[in-house]
């Protein structure tokens, strides 16, 4: 096991260096010269060499890399070029409330679809399974951010309870620091956010949640406690529920990537102040070492999840051996 | 194809289909306003039902939420036809490649393929904008390239499950060349699955699209576009929360109807996956 951890470890780091290659080269495909934007049109040629010469740029494409790179994976991601700012912290101040809104999401999902899922293969056929599955269908098939749009008008303007926009406090700092408020108020904040982004997950998880069930419940070790005489319940939860959790896992790690991506439109539309705006204000103002540095560490942490999923899998399954 | 046809979802999903294609192909003739003009007196009237002149309202400008929306269904299928269509071909030529060649270039093709998937899709497509500059061309190749890696994916499980088949085998002593055993045996009987994802990538795409356009990286004006109409709605959700609810409807109901399709198929081609 310890040499499985180790070795796919080891794995993910091609994938970073493959990551950090096209995020840097795909820049330079870009039009317009990051220094012109600085300077402005009509700045002396004095002027646009020192600027150069301050961020590398004069340098050779292949050196340019190393050194971006060099820095970037000891946390330098170089200056903003439109703010006065390291990228480095602009990019900390934001990350906080993007993870917890990807989490708050996730956590939702979790809570929503298991339950549903194995209610659903249970009683298979029911009124029941037929609305869930329905919903399940609908909700993949909307947008996460027209969900976001219609959670504002439909329940935040009608209720005080749910702030439109923004963020005033974090959940999680509070749920550490036992500040009751923070927790209310993170929490109202949240809420709406968390249920817009987490709408196709919960869909997706539901349905797999459920097929996995009707699969395991077919198993003949299922068959076998039924025949021991066991009741539904200890069947259902103490021998199928473990195994039919495995597909689930997958897709929890691979949805979680998902979610940090879909955020950056969620976040657009609750004024949310994570990443997204952050990466989308530098989208439209060409700044691109904040653009670098969002979208490579949104690609780790996407790898880094699906390094624990495989991980975990280990532990929730005796059967898959790594060797 | 009687398969299908006894498939509810399926038959769910081509009606939707249907009605939407129909739709975007006669949109200026059933238009009941023209979807350009604009009347600022009468901005943001709310939907009047079946009779009155706006029947789904007015948006910003005062201009018939209705017609906008019936017009916006071009570019939705325009983009979705256009980004699935680039992705299919370079999906399916690089699977082919990769499976039928093997070895080296098998190897660079699916890494290459594995990178693309390092990145969660929106944000790649979203980066990809970035790049090249907001433009519904541009939108539409990002779309396209966040896709191929699934294509190509499958494709190639295709051919690796196919080329040692005995109607291969048996066209390969005839001594077919390599690209009419490619076409003529492999890919054509790789269309099952390939035509899953391609329903199932169409909603991605009309999605996509939305989501490009609303933070303003797709479809520029005049353009009518869903996702665009969707991002004017948020400034003023109290006063016009029609604009964006039906806005958003015609969104879901359009992908609904690829999803549908593409799970309906699935379950005829693969019925163990039901």
């Amino acid at each position: 096991m310890q040499k499985f951890i180790i070795r796919r470890f080891l794995n993910i780091i091609p994938t970073i260096l493959g990551v950090s290659l096209v995020v840097f080269f795909m820049i330079h495909l870009a039009p317009g010269d990051p220094v012109t934007l600085m300077v402005g049109e009509d700045a002396s040629l004095a002027d646009i060499e020192r600027i150069q010469a301050q961020y590398g740029f004069d340098q050779p494409l292949h050196i340019q890399y190393m050194r971006w790179f060099g820095n970037a994976i000891q946390g330098d991601f170089g200056m903003s070029i439109r703010q006065n700012r390291t990228v480095a912290g602009l990019i900390l101040e934001r990350a906080g409330a993007t993870i917890e809104l990807a989490f708050m999401a996730m956590f939702i999902a979790i809570l929503i679809s298991v339950p549903l899922g194995v209610l659903s293969a249970i009683r298979r056929g029911s009124w029941i399974d037929l609305l869930a599955m329905t919903a399940a269908l609908i909700s993949i098939s909307m947008p996460r951010f027209w969900v976001g749009l219609m959670l504002l008008i439909y329940i935040g303007l009608n209720f005080d309870f749910f702030p439109l926009f923004g963020r005033e406090a974090s959940l999680f700092v509070g749920i550490f620091s036992l500040n009751w408020q923070d927790v209310v108020l993170g929490f109202r904040h949240l809420i709406l956010p968390a249920l817009a982004l987490g709408t196709a997950a919960t869909a997706l998880q539901t349905r797999l949640m459920r097929s996995s069930m009707l699969e395991v419940l077919q198993q003949d070790y299922v068959r076998t406690a039924k025949a021991k005489g066991l009741s539904d319940r200890v069947v259902i939860f103490k021998h199928a529920l473990r195994n039919a959790m495995l597909p689930v896992v997958t897709i929890v790690g691979l949805q979680f990537g998902y979610l940090l991506g879909g955020a950056v439109v969620v976040e657009t539309v609750f004024s949310w102040p994570g990443m997204a705006r952050l990466i989308i204000n530098a989208v439209s103002q060409r700044d691109f070492p904040i653009v670098q540095a969002g979208t490579l560490l949104v690609a780790i942490t996407f790898a880094l999840i699906n390094l624990l999923v495989d991980i975990s899998y280990g532990f929730l399954n005796p059967k898959i051996r790594y060797d | 194809m009687k398969r299908i046809l006894r498939n509810k979802q399926a038959v769910a999903g081509l009606v939707i289909i249907f009605i939407v294609s129909l739709t975007a192909i006669i949109a200026p003739y059933i238009v009941p306003n023209d979807p350009y003009t604009q009347n600022i007196y009468n901005r943001y009237e709310a939907p009047q039902g079946f009779g009155g002149e706006y029947i789904l309202g007015t948006d910003n400008l005062g201009r018939c939420v209705l017609s906008r929306i019936i017009m916006g269904t071009r570019a939705s299928l325009y983009v979705g036809v256009v980004a699935v269509s680039i992705s299919l071909v370079i999906g399916v030529i690089l699977g082919l490649l990769a499976g039928y060649v093997g070895g080296k270039i098998d190897e660079l093709i699916m890494r290459f393929m594995d990178l693309i998937l390092a990145f969660p899709a929106i944000l790649l497509a979203i980066f990809i904008v970035a790049v090249l500059g907001p433009s519904l061309f541009n939108a539409m190749l990002a779309i396209a390239i966040v896709r191929i890696p699934q294509l190509a994916r499958v494709t190639r499980s295709q051919v690796l499950a196919l080329k040692e088949e005995d109607f291969v085998l048996a066209a390969r002593s005839l001594g077919a060349s390599h690209v009419r055993i490619l076409v003529k045996h492999i890919l054509i009987n790789s269309f099952a699955p390939l035509l899953v994802i391609i329903s199932l990538g169409m909603g991605l795409a009309i999605v996509t699209e939305a989501a490009l356009s609303f933070l303003g990286l797709g479809t520029q004006p005049p353009t009518i576009s869903w996702g665009r109409m969707l991002a004017t709605a948020r400034a003023a959700l109290r006063t016009a929360p029609h604009v964006a609810t039906y806005a958003g409807i015609a969104i879901v109901f359009t992908t609904l109807g690829f999803n549908l399709l593409g799970d309906g198929l699935r379950d005829v081609f693969d019925p163990r996956l039901k």
